[in-house]
């Protein structure tokens, strides 16, 4: 495109053009201000030529034709540099002015980044731009290191009504007022004059005027002298439409009319006046000049001659004293000349010439220092590249060239190199080098905080106008000229750029240029005191985590500053402190489902559901029948919606988050709740609502309905609670309906600091956890919140009395289970279920109002042993069922016993379920439940085991070994008795108490053991008689402790005892028929010491552990016994000694068994031996006399082998078995049988008649195979040693 | 139940076995638990879901695992542990762990290893904490170990996700279901 | 090692996932947002540059009065950045490279999403141990 019509173009064709110097007379200046303008403003308009259309000639001999052309007048005082104060000044007001005048549009909308992008350059930056960039130029004109400034002509001006006007142009042109640049000889002296004479019509007619113009044409020369008649019409009311002069004066005030006396004719004048002032005078002038200068140039410096003679001068003067700008030239020097000829050439658009005289310069003046002079010449040849529109490259190298160097030079460099800047700047632009552009901008910017604060903005312009846009550095510069703004206190700018900036910068999870945009916007507009922008701006950097401390301190004061200073309390949708975690959002309401403790609820549904099964009626069917009585009510069904009851509260708990490290306190923490009363209009009024609280915009109109929504339909609580920082709190809200209808819990409110009013709607976040199990997936979050209150319905409240949270192992309490109904109705068939029957159990009503532990003492203190009646032995019911009459009555209290026993160690939770049904038919709810949690701790206390082996010397008794270990670390027992429950066993002590036992008080850490015997009561023979071969259960007890409870003896057949020995049986997995081969036992003892430690409960009571299924039948189940003389006389001189011996066989088997026994006829001498080894072998039998000998009984069978050897080996004289050597024999079960036994003796001695094997197998039926029992079927046995001794007798 | 073919060392099968380059793995099963966190989103529903594929996995592995190492019956659960340590971990997972810390009856021991290819690059976030990433090991374990009819509660007592020295599992006999060989002899 | 070091990770879609002071200047409030401004800025360069080369390590790609960000731009378009005040190319250059390393430990975490913030502190130790020896 042609460089002409480029921006720089433009700017270059006006501000390089031929200066014309004005001398007036005072005279003159009043005929003109007249009309509200000085002579050059008068002219001013005129002097600018769109079409001139001059013919040119200067170095070529080929003529060219100026069209556009321009003249600036300037009157001799003006032409000096400018003062620089005068001119900032000048600008800051322009800054100013324009600052005010969008102040209108700071709190419109901010413009979105697209926009920006779409809207062309003009209309983003601010139109002052232009205007401040031209008078940043003037700034700089008339300096004397370039030409272009220099008067070309000057016009003295003198007025008609002086007298001697021709004097007084002589004295126009003396010396003393005429400008620095033409008396310091920076230019030449001897200028192009003109001399004008002006006439004011409205001084009488121009004859006079005319008079003199005449004497001055034989003065000054006919065409150098002008005669100009203004003010031509009377009354001075000429309208100029488009006001020529309105450009000119900027402080033109509109009252005053510009021109009112200057008709059609004197616009002709002037006109013409300045028409040829330009196209007869200056122009002809400058070419003339261009040639003379043209000719002498090249005269001296053409030419290789020229060039060498001129190089060798300037290294000559090298040694010359140089001042900072190199030495002084003067208008006669060759180096002005030609910076002249190219600044008059460049004027007139000769830029060949003008280009190649710069050149010739520059190197002088780079050769000779004269920095300044070189930048400025490196600056014009820069443009003139442009002007030419020929290799870039060059044009921008001496632009750069150009600036680095006028940088170089002191502080006025600094200023011409901005002038420079701002023409490469343009020169860029106009090359759509925007990036470069930005970054001559940036370096224009100097320290100045205003002039830098422009130069930065229009930088980020230039970032936004590049291909592709940067929009991350538009942002950046933005910021930073907001910065310099604020420094130079143009506050409305810096806001404005800041507001722009946001535009890209929002979003953006740089946090800390967040946090600095916001809160210094909001910080301005506080001070200008547009308070809600400020506190809308400070809202955003108000969660800031990541700064420091300190920082969120300042932060939050200022915060709360400008709250205050808004004046009223201010409510805010989305204050984003506390954080509030939604997902933590849980709603716990009660339908026919009620909790007894908050812990109770946080118990997952589907557990409590599955206790449910059995005592509620299967919950589908219960929902739709309280879902058809409800449809009558509202007009539709809506199904998913919750249920909740008039009165009764719903929990809503909430988590509030601290993102700060400073606490903040929150008070009037509540709910916010629509209820509408149940009518037609319900639906759709909630509806509405809801609508509105979708979008967070609608504060105020949510709020306002909030605040005063009527109290009365439902009452809400309040919290109050500090936030530590960084922490995060639950908080517990409750809303309680007081009439039916539908409830809506649709957000919190919370005041923060007791002045801002923050809100939280639920529905926009989402709900993560509701109490409510399976259908938690299908809900919306809104269906969640929303509630069908119905009317009220009783319901109970329930606990358990002082329930401890510990308690040691084997512990046996009386609790009481206590129910109230705080409703007027009455409840009735109430069921109860209990998820560890083991641990709690339910008593009955009598055991009330017994004391405990006295009631379970036997009423005789024999240790006779009592039978418990088979039907007693039945499974602990699943779910207990309340006498059919219990009805809780309205406002009553409800009490009923319940047992606890400390099973097993460890930690256990307990789930009570309570279901009740409501009396009054026409309720919702048939049925309400109640859940109850408890958890229990539980620490050992004794450790208990038991052995059980078979005693060969008596049939059907049984060695019991007890262990018992006190486990506790502090806790002393006193064990008080045993108790043996099993068919037909009996215990009883191996010794007499007193005897084994000094004390039988464990202290803590404390093990002992004893040993007891397990014998078969003699009923048994009874029981079979009649025929029943499955008989009752008999208890035993023994006691094992003399002293304590008076020796009372407790009765473990009695029901909380009983119950739980069977939880306990059921618990070991096995059928409570047992096996007659099982047995119990139950062991009872209580904690001697008083003191206790904290927590554990110390009520009296006993403590009871049982150890179920403890097989006696651990060997075979084959025993016999050989019974006999031990000692015998006889005569053998008479005949051999015989002897007849019984064997009673007893089988324990449930099954019948068929036994042989073989008698071996001699004893070998390896006899003795090798029934060691099987003894050893297969460990059959338990050498029950060596027993008491050694401590540790598993090891019975091998000690017991060992010591019998020798005895064996030397008793090995003969004896012979007599009678059949092989009986085979049936037992049925469980019963005994006698086989006669024989044997010849020959000499006197002692025998040991134990070389017999018996051979036995049990006959199993086949219905029952062994179940994985560990119990061989058949097996082979020694016999024991059964020692003879026969004596010859005299 | 012949010793006749002693059991193969878990390197032999580990080296003659299909490979699949470590870091595939590892991200596969970081995937997995991954996706678990996303769908279940509590971690103790994570740690039970891996425990339970551990578990069907370790019933099917154990098949595989006596095929492959023919190793003989394992006398008691002493013998049991250390054939999973030594032999089983090298064969599936190609590191070799140790069996330490037997209580007195011997039916409570830990298996400890060194390094775990699974949790390469895995480090738990806060949002993770109380996550046992590797419990589908557990898992594995506890149902091969079932196979063989013993019940055994594994647990992970050390942890390095959790900044321990090792990876620790406690594996816990509770109660030995002896297979019993029905037979019945009469004369 | 420089005064001033800003070292910032910035995940492809312009989050920060990972910012650090390592320089041994003491840490100053008011600068930590022009650092990020600098840095944030710099993105616009960033994005040109990043397309031209197949090198991972842009050297210095922008100035700011006297400090300069060098970038280091991972295959997936994860920006290392660093605003320095100090000039050792060769330093800056391996330190990007294992932090890198670092950075690929981290993404190769199943339990770690991409994109989101890098809270392990083992990493945060890491890094300024890099920052320490090679800056």
């Amino acid at each position: 495109m042609d460089p002409a019509r480029t921006p720089l173009g433009r700017m270059l064709l006006d501000e390089i053009t031929p200066v014309v110097m004005v001398l007036r007379t005072p005279l003159v200046e009043e005929a003109c201000g007249k009309n509200g303008l000085s002579f050059v403003e008068m002219l001013s308009p005129f002097c600018s030529f769109s079409n001139i259309d001059v013919p040119v000639r200067t170095a070529s001999d080929q003529p060219y034709r100026l069209q556009k052309f321009k003249l600036r007048l300037f009157y001799s005082s003006d032409i000096r540099q400018p003062d620089v104060q005068v001119a900032n000044e000048r600008l800051k007001d322009v800054i100013t002015q324009a600052g005010e005048k969008d102040l209108s549009n700071l709190s419109s909308e901010l413009p979105q980044v697209d926009e920006l992008l779409s809207s062309s350059e003009s209309d983003i930056m601010p139109s002052w731009f232009q205007f401040f960039n031209k008078e940043l130029i003037r700034t700089m004109s008339f300096s004397d290191h370039e030409a272009f400034d220099h008067p070309v002509a000057c016009l003295l001006v003198v007025s008609s009504k002086d007298e001697q006007p021709i004097n007084r142009f002589v004295d126009l042109f003396n010396s003393d007022q005429l400008p620095s640049l033409l008396n310091d000889g920076a230019m030449d002296p001897k200028i192009l004059k003109l001399y004008l004479i002006v006439h004011d019509n409205q001084d009488g007619a121009p004859e006079k005027a005319k008079k003199f113009h005449n004497e001055m044409r034989s003065t000054f020369g006919s065409n150098s002298s002008q005669l100009l008649c203004i003010n031509s019409s009377q009354g001075g009311l000429v309208e100029h439409l488009q006001n020529p002069w309105a450009p000119f004066k900027t402080d033109a005030s509109p009252t005053q009319r510009l021109g009112g006396f200057l008709n059609i004719d004197d616009f002709n004048e002037i006109k013409k006046l300045t028409q040829d002032l330009a196209s007869k005078h200056v122009i002809p002038y400058m070419e003339e000049k261009v040639r003379v200068l043209n000719q002498q140039v090249s005269a001296t410096r053409k030419g290789f001659k020229n060039q060498i003679k001129n190089l060798w001068w300037r290294k000559g003067k090298e040694d010359t004293p140089d001042a900072s700008n190199g030495p002084v030239y003067t208008f006669s020097s060759i180096e002005s000349q030609i910076r002249v000829l190219g600044d008059y050439a460049f004027m007139l658009r000769d830029y060949e010439l003008a280009l190649s005289n710069y050149r010739l310069i520059s190197t002088d003046y780079k050769l000779d220092k004269a920095w300044k002079r070189y930048a400025g010449v490196q600056e014009m040849m820069g443009l003139t590249f442009f002007m030419l529109d020929q290799s870039r490259k060059e044009a921008e190298y001496c632009m750069e060239n150009a600036f680095n160097t006028y940088l170089k030079t002191g502080p006025t460099g600094q200023q011409n190199a901005t002038r420079s800047g701002l023409w490469w700047v343009e020169m860029l632009k106009t090359r759509d080098q925007f990036k470069e552009a930005a970054g001559v901008y940036f370096r224009i910017s100097g320290e100045e905080p205003l002039h830098s604060a422009v130069m930065l903005e229009q930088a980020s312009y230039c970032y936004l106008l590049s291909k592709p846009p940067m929009l991350r550095k538009f942002g950046f510069h933005l910021i930073l000229s907001g910065n310099q703004y604020k420094k130079s206190d143009q506050i409305k700018h810096a806001i404005r750029t800041y507001r722009r900036s946001i535009s890209v910068l929002k979003g953006t999870t740089w946090s800390y240029i967040q946090d600095h945009v916001h809160f210094h916007i909001g910080q301005w507009y506080s001070f200008l005191g547009l308070y809600d922008s400020a506190v809308s701006h400070l809202l955003e950097v108000l969660s800031c985590g990541h700064q420091s401390k300190t920082t969120q301190e300042f932060f939050l004061k200022i915060f709360l500053q400008t709250v205050q200073k808004t004046g009223k309390a201010c409510q805010v949708m989305r204050l984003p402190l506390p954080v509030i975690n939604s997902s933590s959002l849980k709603v716990v309401f009660e339908d026919h489902r009620t909790y007894a403790s908050p812990a109770a609820t946080g118990v997952r549904e589907s557990l409590w559901q599955s206790l449910e099964e059995e005592i509620v009626p299967s919950l589908p069917a219960a929902r739709a029948n309280w879902l058809e009585v409800q449809s009558n009510f509202t007009s539709k069904p809506n199904k998913n919606s919750n249920m909740c009851i008039v009165g009764e509260a719903i929990k809503v708990a909430i988590e509030f988050q601290n993102p700060l490290q400073i606490s903040i306190p929150l008070s009037d923490v509540s709910l916010m709740c629509e209820l509408c009363a149940r009518s037609d209009d319900a639906d759709s009024e909630a509806n509405s609502l809801t609508a509105e609280l979708q979008n967070d915009e609608a504060t105020m109109l949510t709020t306002d309905r909030f605040l005063n929504s009527d109290m009365s339909s439902f009452a809400l609580s309040n919290v109050e609670l500090t936030l530590e920082g960084g922490g995060r709190k639950m908080v517990q809200l409750t809303v309680t309906p007081r009439v039916e209808g539908t409830l809506k819990i649709v957000g919190v409110k919370w005041k923060f600091s007791s002045s801002v009013v923050g809100f939280h709607n639920f529905v926009t976040g989402s709900v993560k956890k509701i109490q409510k199990g399976g259908k938690k997936n299908k809900q919306s979050p809104a269906d969640s919140l929303k509630f069908d209150v119905v009317k009220t319905v009783p319901r109970l409240e329930g606990f358990i009395q002082s329930l401890p949270e510990k308690v040691y192992a084997g512990e046996l309490q009386q609790l009481t289970l206590e129910l109230n109904n705080k409703s007027h109705l009455s409840v009735k068939n109430l069921k109860m279920k209990i998820s560890h029957p083991r641990y709690l159990n339910i008593g009955n009503q009598r055991n009330l109002n017994m004391d405990y532990p006295a009631c379970l003492e036997k009423k005789t203190n024999s240790a006779e042993k009592t039978i418990l009646e088979p039907h007693t032995i039945n499974a602990p019911r699943n779910v207990f069922l309340f006498p059919e009459d219990t009805v809780v009555q309205g406002d009553t209290s409800f009490l009923w016993p319940l047992w606890l026993h400390a099973a097993a160690p460890g930690k256990v939770s307990l789930y009570i379920i309570l279901y009740y049904e409501i009396e009054n038919p026409e309720s919702f709810m048939k049925y309400r439940t109640l859940r109850m949690l408890y958890n229990l701790e539980i620490f050992p206390s004794l450790d208990v085991s038991f052995q059980i082996s078979a005693c060969p010397s008596t049939l059907e008794e049984f060695l019991v070994r007890m262990d018992i270990a006190n486990k506790t670390s502090t806790r002393n027992f006193q064990i008080h008795q045993l108790s043996s429950i099993g068919y037909q066993w009996e215990i009883s002590l191996l010794q007499p108490t007193d005897s084994i036992y000094a004390s039988p008080t464990l202290m803590s850490g404390q093990a002992f053991s004893c040993y007891l015997i397990l014998k078969k009561s003699k009923r048994l023979d009874r029981a079979e008689a009649n025929g029943s071969p499955v008989c009752s259960l008999t208890v035993s007890d023994i006691q094992l402790s003399t002293e304590g409870a008076g020796g009372k003896m407790y009765d473990s057949s009695l029901s909380p005892v009983k119950d739980f020995h069977n939880v306990e049986r059921l618990q070991h997995g096995k059928s409570l028929e047992g096996d007659s081969n099982m047995v119990d036992f139950v062991l009872i003892y209580w904690p001697l010491d008083s003191e206790t430690d904290p927590g554990v409960s110390d009520r009296p009571s006993l403590f009871s552990h049982h150890e179920c299924h403890c097989s006696v039948a651990s060997t075979s189940p084959i025993s016999w016994v050989v019974e006999g003389p031990r000692l015998i006389h006889h005569d053998f001189s008479t005949s051999f000694c015989e002897v007849t011996l019984k064997m009673a066989l007893y089988n324990s088997a449930d099954a019948a068994a068929s036994v042989r026994i073989n008698t071996l006829d001699l004893s070998r001498n390896g006899d003795a031996q090798s029934r060691d080894e099987s003894t050893l072998a297969s460990g059959k039998q338990a050498g029950w006399y060596n027993v008491s000998l050694d401590s540790e009984i598993k090891v019975t069978s091998d000690v017991s082998g060992i010591q019998m050897k020798p005895l064996s080996s030397d008793s090995a004289s003969p004896f012979v078995w007599t009678g059949s050597s092989s009986t085979k024999v049936r037992l049925p079960p469980l019963s005994t049988l006698g086989i006669p036994l024989q044997i010849c003796v020959f000499s006197p001695g002692t025998y040991d008649l134990s070389n017999y094997i018996l051979q036995w197998s049990l006959v199993l039926p086949d219905d029952q195979g062994n179940h994985g029992e560990t119990r061989p079927s058949s097996g082979t046995c020694q016999g024991y040693s059964y020692f003879l001794t026969v004596l010859q007798s005299t | 139940m012949s010793r006749a073919s002693g059991p193969r060392s878990g390197d032999a099968i580990f080296a003659s076995v299909e490979r699949v380059n470590a870091e595939l793995f590892t991200l596969t099963y970081g995937a997995i638990v991954r996706q678990l966190l996303t769908d279940l989103e509590e971690v103790e529903e994570v740690n039970k879901q891996l425990d339970q594929m551990g578990y069907n996995i370790g019933i099917r592995l154990i098949d595989e695992f006596l095929a492959k190492s023919n190793v003989s019956r394992c006398v008691d659960f002493k013998e049991t542990a250390d054939m999973i340590a030594k032999v089983g971990f090298k064969m599936f997972l190609g590191v070799t762990a140790s069996v330490t810390n037997w209580d007195a009856d011997g039916t409570c021991c830990s298996i400890v290893l060194e390094d775990n290819p699974l949790v390469d690059f895995v480090e738990l976030p806060d949002t993770c904490q109380g996550l046992y990433y590797c419990n589908i090991l557990s898992g594995v374990i506890r149902g091969a170990l079932e196979m063989v009819s013993m019940k055994t509660e594994v647990t992970w007592t050390r942890d390095m996700l959790r900044g321990d020295d090792a990876f620790e599992l406690q594996v816990k006999l509770l109660k030995q279901v002896p297979e019993e060989y029905p037979y019945k002899d009469d004369d | 090692m420089a005064t001033t070091a800003c070292f910032i990770i910035v995940s492809r879609n312009d989050i920060p996932i990972y910012e650090a002071e390592v320089g041994s200047a003491v840490k100053r409030e008011d600068v930590a947002h022009l650092h990020q401004f600098i840095l944030h800025a710099a993105q616009d360069i960033v994005q040109d540059l990043a397309w031209t080369t197949s090198a991972m390590f842009l050297k210095a790609i922008d100035r700011f009065n006297d400090l300069v960000v060098s970038v280091y731009v991972t295959a997936g378009h994860t920006r290392l950045m660093l605003l320095h005040d100090s000039r050792n190319d060769d330093g800056i250059k391996s330190f990007f490279q294992e932090v890198h390393e670092l950075y690929i430990k981290i993404i190769l975490n199943p339990l770690y999403l991409p994109g989101s913030r890098i809270t392990s502190s083992h990493f945060d130790t890491k890094v300024r141990a890099l920052a320490r020896k090679y800056l």
